[in-house]
C-alpha cells in the first residue's frame, strides 16, 4: 500500500481548502438569483449588487406570476419529449459515428473526417437551412427540431478521440471470440468508456434543454414550443425594455414584479436540468478497463 | 518523340500508376470495413443533408443579397462586403480585440479547468469531490444577462471591488469605464462561470486510466506529483490536445451577446469586437452580405488555424483531427 | 399663486406653440406669437351628416383646436373635429379574410382576434382578419424568412425594416404601392386628412410624392416623453428654486452634492433616456447630439461650436464630483435603480420610467419627488430649440404586400384600411368599441368601462397589460395619442416640455433611397463609434480637451462632410414638398 509523505498531507488539507474557496466563490450568481427571486421586488430594485439572503419578506409571487402561465407544462412536457428523444438518437448516431472514425485503417475515415472540419467552419447560413428544413416537409414537425441538430461536432470529435484509447488489443480479443462490430461498440467500448458517454450525453441533453432558436423559427403552434420558448416570451413580456419601448407606465404591483419574473424564470429553466449531473456521476467510476480486460 | 500505339494501354497504365490501385484499395477496403461503414452512415448523411446541403449559403458573401430575390438570384457583389469591413477605421482594433481576448482565455481559461480536475481527482472522499462538482458546474446555466448585471455591479465605483479598493486605502474606481481592465474582467469572469463545466470532460478522461500504471508508477518509486506528471497527464493528453486545437480554431470568433451587456463607449479600445461591430451595425440595417462576409473571414482565418494546430499536434502528441 | 399664473402662462404658450406648428398652413417654422388671435378650443367648421358625407371641411388656416388636457378635448362635441366619416360601410359583400402579420405578447388572451375592435371591426366592414405571429423576439428572422420563402401575408403590420427600405421592397415585388389607389379616390378619408392638415399631407409620402405605407397618425400632435427632472424635495430643503439656467444649475448640483454627499447628476450620454433623445444640456449650447434641423439646413452636432462648450462644461461637472462616476457603465435598469435609490438629485428620464421609480422612491423615503424642468439656457435671452419630438406621422407603419393583387382584395383592402383613418374608424382603433370598452360621461369626457379593468388590482394586472383586449396601440391609424390611462405627473411633464421650441430637431418622415441609406448609415456606424467614444473620454478627462480640434479633423477624416450631405440633401427634398 502506498503511503503518503509529509508534503503531500499538507497538499491534501490545502486542496480540500482550496477546493471549498472555489465552491464558495462559484455558487454566488446562482444563490444570487435564488435569493432575488423570492426577495421583496421593490427592495430588488433598488438595491443591486451583492445579497446573501432574500431582502425583505420572502415572496412567492414571482413564481406564481411564472408558473400561472397555461403553456407551461406542455411546454415542460414538450422539452422532456426533446431531450428525451433528441439525446437518445443523438447518442447513437455520435457513437456509432465516432467508434468508427476512432478506427485505424479505413480508407474514408480521413475524407468523412474532412469534411466534418470544413463543416464546423463553413456553414450556410440561417435562409439555405430553413429552406431546407421546409423543403424536408418538416415544418411545423417535431423532427424540425431533433433532426437539423442530431450531431454536434464538438461532441462527435470528443467521443471519438476516447475511443482511441481504447486499446486495439481489446477489440482484436473480442473480434477473435467472433464478437461483429456492432457488439463490440456496446458491449465493449460503450462500457469501457462510461464516464464519457455520460458527459456527451449529458452535453446533448443540456444543449437540447436550452435550445429555443430552432424550436421558435419551425412552428406555427404554441402547443409544440418547448418551455425555453414559452419561458423566452414570459421573459420578453415583463422586460423593462418591451414597458418602455411603449413609453407608458403602469401602476399596479405586476410592474414592480417584472424584476422577480426574471429571477424566477432562470430558477424555473434551470433548476431540472441542474438535478441530472448528480445523477449522472455514479458512471464516473475509475478502472472499468480492467474489468473488461479480464473478463 | 512519337508515341507507340500498340504500346497504348502500357502507356496508360504507366501514366495512371494509381488509378487501378485506388479502386482496388478501395474494393478492399469495402469489403473489409463494409459493417463499420454501415454504422458510419447516419453520420455521414446528417452532414451531407444538413451540413453541406444548405452550403451554398456562403455565396451570399459574394452577392447583394435581397430575401425576395434569393441567394442565387440576387446580384453578385464581388468582395464588396470583405473591402467594407477591412476599410473600416476600426478593422484593424476589431480584429486585434477579437484575437486578443480569446488569446488570453486560451491561456487562462483553458489549463485551469485541467488542473482543478486534477485537485479533485485527488480527492478521496466520494461525498465531498461530487458535492464540488455539483457546485462548480452550476455557474453554467445562469443566464449571461444575470452574470453581467452581477460583474457589472460588482466592478462600480460603490460595487464590492470598489469597498475592497477602499478598505485597502486605494481610490475606489469604477473598473469597466478604463480600458486596461476589460480583458482581465472578460477572462475571470469566462472562468467564473466556466470553471467547473469544463472540467467535467477531464473528470472523465481520467477515469479511463488503468490503475495498474498507478501501481507500476509506485513500484518504480514515484510519488504524487510525479505520478500525476508521467501516469495521469499522458492519459488524458488526447482529450487535452484535442480540445486545445478546436480552440485555437476558435480564436477570430467571439460572440456578441456577453461582450454588449459587459462593453460601453469609454472601452471601445480593449472591449468592442468584430462580433459586437457587425451587431452594431445591424441595428441600423440589416445586411445578410455584410454579415456573412465577416463571418466568412472568421471562418477561413479559423479555419486556417486549427489545420496548423493539428499539424503541430500531430507532430508533437500524435493526437490529430484526422 | 405665481406658480399658478405660470402654469396657466406656460398652458397657453403650449397651445400657441402647437397651433403655429402643426395647424399654420403657412407652413413657416416660427413660434406661435403670430397667431395670437386663435381661440384654442374654437370648434372648427367640419360637419358630418348621418351618411358620414362631408358637408364643408374646416377652416385649416384658423389651425387646430389642440388642447393638451385630455378631459378638455375628448368630450363628445369636440370629437368630430379630426377627421371624416367617407367610408361607405361595409366595405365589401362577399366574405374575405385578410392575413395580417403582427408581433405579440400578451399573457392575458391568446391571439388578437379576442381583441374587441377587430370583432367590431368585422362587424362594421364586413372584413375578417386572420392573424399570423412571428415568434417572440424572433421578428425579424421571422420576417426575412417568409420573404425568402415566399410566404407573404396580406399586410406587414409594424415590421421590422426591409434590408434597404420599403422603397426597395416595392422594386422587389413584397411591399405594394399605396399611391395608385390613392389617385384612384380609394383612400377619402386619407384624402381629407391630407388635403386638411398639412403636415400629414407632406409626411405621408415619400420625396416624389409616393405613398408606400399606412402610418400611425396622431390627431393631437404627440407630446414630447423624454426630458429633465429634478428632486423637487430636496430643493425645497435647500431653499432653491428650480434651475433656468446653467449657473443655476451648477449652483443647485453643488448645494445638493454638499447636503446631500451624492454625486446628484445621472448624465446619460449613449442610451436612450438622455442626451440623445432629450438633448440634456446640450440644448442650452445651441447644438445636438447627432444631426439637427439648424434653420433648414442639417448640420452634425459635434462640429457644431456650442459642441466644445458643453463638453468643457460636462468635464467640470464630473471633475467637480457632480456627475454620477458609473455613468458611462450604467445599463437602463441601474440608471433608474440609482434614481429610485435616492442618490439623484437631477436625471434626464423618459416618463415611461416613472411609475417603477416613484413607487420605490415612496417606499424608501416618503418626501421623494420629481418634478419635471426646462432645459436650462446658457445665456441671456437665448431661446431652446431643441427637446424630444415626434412628428404627427409616426413611425409605426402597415405596409400592404403583393399578395393582395395576387387574390384580388386590393382595393377592398384599401377600403378597409382607410376606415381606420375615419373619425369613427380611429375612434374604434384608439379606444376600442363604445359602450364595451369606454363609455361617454354627462361632462364630455369619458371613462373605460372594460369590465376586467375593474377587477385588475384583484389579478395583479394593469391597464397596459389589459389594453390588447379592448384598444390598439402602434398600428396604422388615426390615434387618439392620449386615449390610455397615465399618472398625473405624466400631464405635468408633458405640459412642461412642451413649452419649449422643437424646430432644430431633424424630421422624422426624411427619406433616404437605398443607395443614399446604405452609404450613409456605413459613414455613420463607425462616425457613431467614434464620437460615443470621445465623448466620454472628453467628458471624464480621459482625453484632454485641447485634442478636440484633432476629434474635429478625424471626423473629417471619416467622411462626415458626405454623411451630411447626403441627409441635408434628404433634409432639402423634404423641405421642398409641397
Amino acid at each position: 500500500m502506498y503511503m503518503q509523505t509529509r508534503g503531500e498531507r499538507i497538499f491534501s488539507y490545502f486542496n480540500y481548502i482550496l477546493l471549498f474557496v472555489i465552491c464558495i466563490v462559484t455558487l454566488y450568481p446562482l444563490w444570487h438569483v435564488a435569493v432575488a427571486s423570492i426577495s421583496d421586488p421593490i427592495l430588488v430594485f433598488a438595491k443591486r449588487g451583492f445579497y446573501l439572503w432574500p431582502l425583505g419578506k420572502a415572496t412567492l409571487k414571482g413564481y406564481s406570476l411564472v408558473l400561472n402561465n397555461p403553456n407551461i407544462v406542455s411546454g415542460f412536457l414538450n422539452t422532456l419529449f426533446y431531450v428525451g428523444v433528441g439525446t437518445t438518437l443523438s447518442m447513437v448516431v455520435t457513437i456509432l459515428g465516432a467508434y468508427v472514425l476512432s478506427r485505424k485503417g479505413l480508407y474514408w475515415n480521413k475524407v468523412v473526417m474532412g469534411l466534418i472540419i470544413f463543416y464546423m467552419y463553413f456553414q450556410g447560413g440561417l435562409i439555405p437551412f430553413f429552406l431546407m428544413v421546409k423543403n424536408m416537409g418538416l415544418m411545423d414537425s417535431r423532427w424540425a427540431v431533433i433532426l437539423p441538430t442530431v450531431v454536434n461536432t464538438w461532441n462527435l470529435i470528443v467521443m471519438r478521440t476516447s475511443f482511441t484509447t481504447v486499446p486495439d488489443s481489446l477489440i482484436e480479443s473480442a473480434k477473435l471470440d467472433g464478437a461483429s462490430e456492432w457488439r463490440i461498440v456496446w458491449v465493449i467500448a460503450v462500457p469501457v468508456l462510461q464516464a464519457t458517454v455520460a458527459v456527451i450525453a449529458l452535453f446533448y441533453a443540456v444543449g437540447r434543454w436550452n435550445e429555443w432558436f430552432n424550436p421558435s423559427l419551425f412552428f406555427t403552434s404554441k402547443n409544440k414550443y418547448p418551455l425555453q420558448v414559452i419561458l423566452r416570451e414570459i421573459l420578453l413580456k415583463n422586460s423593462t425594455q418591451s414597458m418602455t419601448q411603449i413609453g407608458v407606465v403602469g401602476q399596479s404591483e405586476q410592474e414592480s414584479y417584472r424584476l422577480l419574473v426574471k429571477y424566477c424564470t432562470i430558477m424555473v429553466a434551470t433548476v431540472p436540468i441542474l438535478l441530472v449531473y448528480p445523477f449522472l456521476q455514479r458512471y464516473f467510476i475509475h478502472g472499468i478497463m480492467i474489468g473488461s480486460l479480464k473478463g | 518523340m512519337k508515341i507507340n500505339l500498340s504500346n497504348k494501354s502500357q502507356l496508360q497504365a504507366s501514366y495512371f500508376p494509381l488509378s487501378s490501385n485506388w479502386r482496388s484499395m478501395i474494393a478492399k477496403d469495402w469489403a473489409k470495413h463494409w459493417p463499420l461503414y454501415l454504422m458510419l452512415l447516419p453520420t455521414v448523411l446528417y452532414y451531407l443533408i444538413w451540413g453541406y446541403g444548405p452550403m451554398y449559403g456562403i455565396i451570399i458573401a459574394f452577392k447583394e443579397f435581397t430575401p425576395r430575390k434569393g441567394i442565387l438570384g440576387s446580384p453578385w457583389a464581388g468582395f464588396k462586403y470583405f473591402q467594407e469591413f477591412f476599410t473600416s477605421p476600426f478593422a484593424f482594433r476589431l480584429i486585434r480585440n477579437t484575437v486578443m481576448i480569446n488569446f488570453w482565455n486560451l491561456v487562462f481559461a483553458f489549463p485551469l479547468p485541467i488542473i482543478f480536475a486534477l485537485l479533485l481527482n485527488e480527492v478521496k472522499n466520494t461525498f465531498y469531490k461530487r458535492t464540488v462538482q455539483t457546485i462548480t458546474y452550476m455557474p453554467y446555466f445562469v443566464s449571461l444577462v444575470v452574470v453581467c448585471g452581477i460583474i457589472v455591479d460588482f466592478t462600480a465605483s460603490d460595487g464590492v471591488l470598489g469597498e475592497l479598493t477602499k478598505m485597502l486605502g486605494g481610490a475606489p474606481k469604477n473598473l469597466l469605464s478604463d480600458p486596461k481592465y476589460f480583458r482581465t474582467i472578460y477572462v475571470v469572469s469566462e472562468l467564473w462561470q466556466r470553471l467547473g463545466w469544463d472540467s467535467i470532460i477531464f473528470l472523465a478522461a481520467l477515469t479511463g486510466i488503468n490503475p495498474e500504471l498507478y501501481d507500476a508508477a509506485i513500484v518504480d518509486g514515484a510519488g504524487k506529483f510525479k505520478q500525476v506528471i508521467y501516469v495521469t497527464i499522458p492519459g488524458i493528453m488526447p482529450t487535452i490536445a484535442i480540445l486545445l486545437i478546436l480552440r485555437v480554431g476558435s480564436l477570430m470568433s467571439l460572440g456578441f451577446e456577453k461582450v454588449i451587456l459587459l462593453y460601453n463607449p469609454l472601452i471601445y479600445e480593449t472591449a468592442d469586437v468584430i462580433s459586437s461591430y457587425v451587431y452594431r451595425k445591424g441595428i441600423v440595417e440589416s445586411n445578410f452580405s455584410f454579415a456573412t462576409a465577416v463571418g466568412l473571414f472568421n471562418s477561413v482565418v479559423n479555419f486556417i488555424l486549427v489545420i496548423l494546430a493539428n499539424k503541430i499536434s500531430a507532430k508533437m502528441t500524435e493526437v490529430s483531427l484526422w | 399663486m405665481l406658480k399658478s399664473l405660470t402654469k396657466v402662462l406656460s398652458i397657453i404658450c403650449v397651445l400657441l406653440l402647437l397651433i403655429s406648428l402643426v395647424g399654420c398652413s403657412t407652413g413657416s417654422q416660427d413660434t406661435g406669437t403670430e397667431n395670437d388671435e386663435v381661440t384654442p378650443n374654437e370648434p372648427g367648421e367640419t360637419q358630418v351628416d348621418e351618411k358620414g358625407e362631408v358637408v364643408e371641411g374646416p377652416n385649416t388656416n384658423n389651425g387646430r383646436p389642440y388642447n393638451l388636457k385630455p378631459v378638455k378635448w375628448d368630450s363628445r362635441d369636440d370629437r368630430y373635429l379630426y377627421g371624416i366619416n367617407a367610408t361607405k360601410l361595409p366595405v365589401t359583400d362577399k366574405p374575405v379574410t385578410l392575413v395580417v402579420w403582427r408581433a405579440f405578447n400578451s399573457t392575458v388572451m391568446k391571439g388578437l382576434d379576442e381583441c374587441e375592435v377587430f370583432k367590431e371591426l368585422e362587424k362594421r366592414t364586413g372584413v375578417k382578419v386572420e392573424f399570423v405571429y412571428p415568434p417572440v423576439g424572433q421578428e425579424a428572422d421571422n420576417f426575412n424568412l417568409r420573404i425568402a420563402t415566399n410566404d407573404l401575408p396580406h399586410m406587414f403590420s409594424t415590421p421590422p425594416e426591409y434590408p434597404g427600405g420599403y422603397r426597395k421592397a416595392v422594386e422587389d415585388g413584397i411591399y405594394l404601392e399605396l399611391t395608385p389607389y390613392y389617385d384612384k379616390g380609394l383612400m377619402p378619408n386619407i384624402k381629407w386628412l391630407r388635403e386638411n392638415y398639412e403636415e400629414i399631407d407632406r409626411d405621408i409620402v415619400d420625396d416624389e410624392g409616393r405613398m408606400f405605407y399606412w402610418p400611425m397618425i396622431d390627431i393631437v400632435p404627440s407630446h414630447p416623453w423624454s426630458g429633465l427632472w429634478v428632486r423637487a424635495d430636496w430643493l425645497e430643503e435647500l431653499g432653491l428654486d428650480m434651475p433656468k439656467t446653467i449657473a443655476d444649475w451648477d449652483n443647485m448640483l453643488r448645494k445638493m452634492k454638499e447636503a446631500k454627499g451624492v454625486a446628484p447628476l445621472a448624465l446619460d450620454i449613449t442610451r436612450w433616456y438622455g442626451v440623445k433623445t432629450n438633448y440634456m444640456f446640450i440644448a442650452a449650447y445651441d447644438t445636438g447630439y447627432d444631426f439637427i434641423n439648424k434653420n433648414g439646413k442639417a448640420v452634425y452636432g459635434p462640429l457644431e461650436p456650442g459642441f466644445k462648450d458643453w463638453l468643457t462644461k460636462m468635464n467640470e461637472w464630473y471633475k467637480e464630483g457632480l456627475i454620477d462616476p458609473d455613468f458611462a457603465t450604467r445599463d437602463p435598469q441601474s440608471y433608474t435603480a440609482n434614481i429610485a435609490n435616492g442618490k439623484v438629485g437631477a436625471c434626464g428620464l423618459a416618463y415611461g420610467e416613472l411609475g417603477q421609480i416613484l413607487e420605490t422612491g415612496r417606499s424608501l423615503d416618503p418626501d421623494f419627488s420629481l418634478k419635471p424642468v426646462l432645459q436650462p439656457t446658457s445665456y441671456d435671452g437665448q431661446v431652446i430649440h431643441l427637446r424630444q419630438n415626434n412628428s404627427i406621422v409616426r413611425g409605426d407603419r402597415d405596409f400592404f404586400t403583393t399578395r393582395l393583387v395576387e387574390d384580388g382584395l386590393d382595393e377592398i383592402a384599401v377600403k378597409w384600411k382607410d376606415y381606420w383613418y375615419s373619425q369613427d374608424g380611429g375612434d374604434l382603433c384608439s379606444r376600442g368599441p363604445e359602450g364595451v370598452s369606454y363609455r361617454w360621461k354627462e361632462d364630455g369626457s369619458y371613462e373605460w368601462i372594460y369590465p376586467r379593468l375593474k377587477d385588475r388590482e384583484k389579478e395583479g394586472l394593469d391597464f397596459w397589460t389589459l389594453y390588447p383586449l379592448f384598444k390598439l396601440h402602434n398600428w396604422g391609424y388615426l390615434r387618439d395619442s392620449t386615449a390610455y390611462e397615465f399618472r398625473p405627473e405624466v400631464y405635468e411633464c408633458i405640459e412642461l416640455w412642451s413649452t419649449q421650441d422643437a424646430s432644430w430637431v431633424m424630421p422624422d418622415n426624411i427619406s433616404f433611397t437605398p443607395e443614399e441609406s446604405t452609404e450613409f448609415n456605413n459613414i455613420m456606424v463607425d462616425i457613431r463609434t467614434y464620437v460615443d467614444e470621445m465623448t466620454l473620454k472628453f467628458i471624464m478627462g480621459q482625453e484632454p480637451l485641447s485634442k478636440y480640434d484633432e476629434f474635429v479633423t478625424n471626423l473629417k477624416n471619416m467622411n462626415i462632410d458626405r454623411a451630411t450631405e447626403i441627409i441635408n440633401a434628404a433634409l432639402q427634398r423634404y423641405l421642398a414638398r409641397k
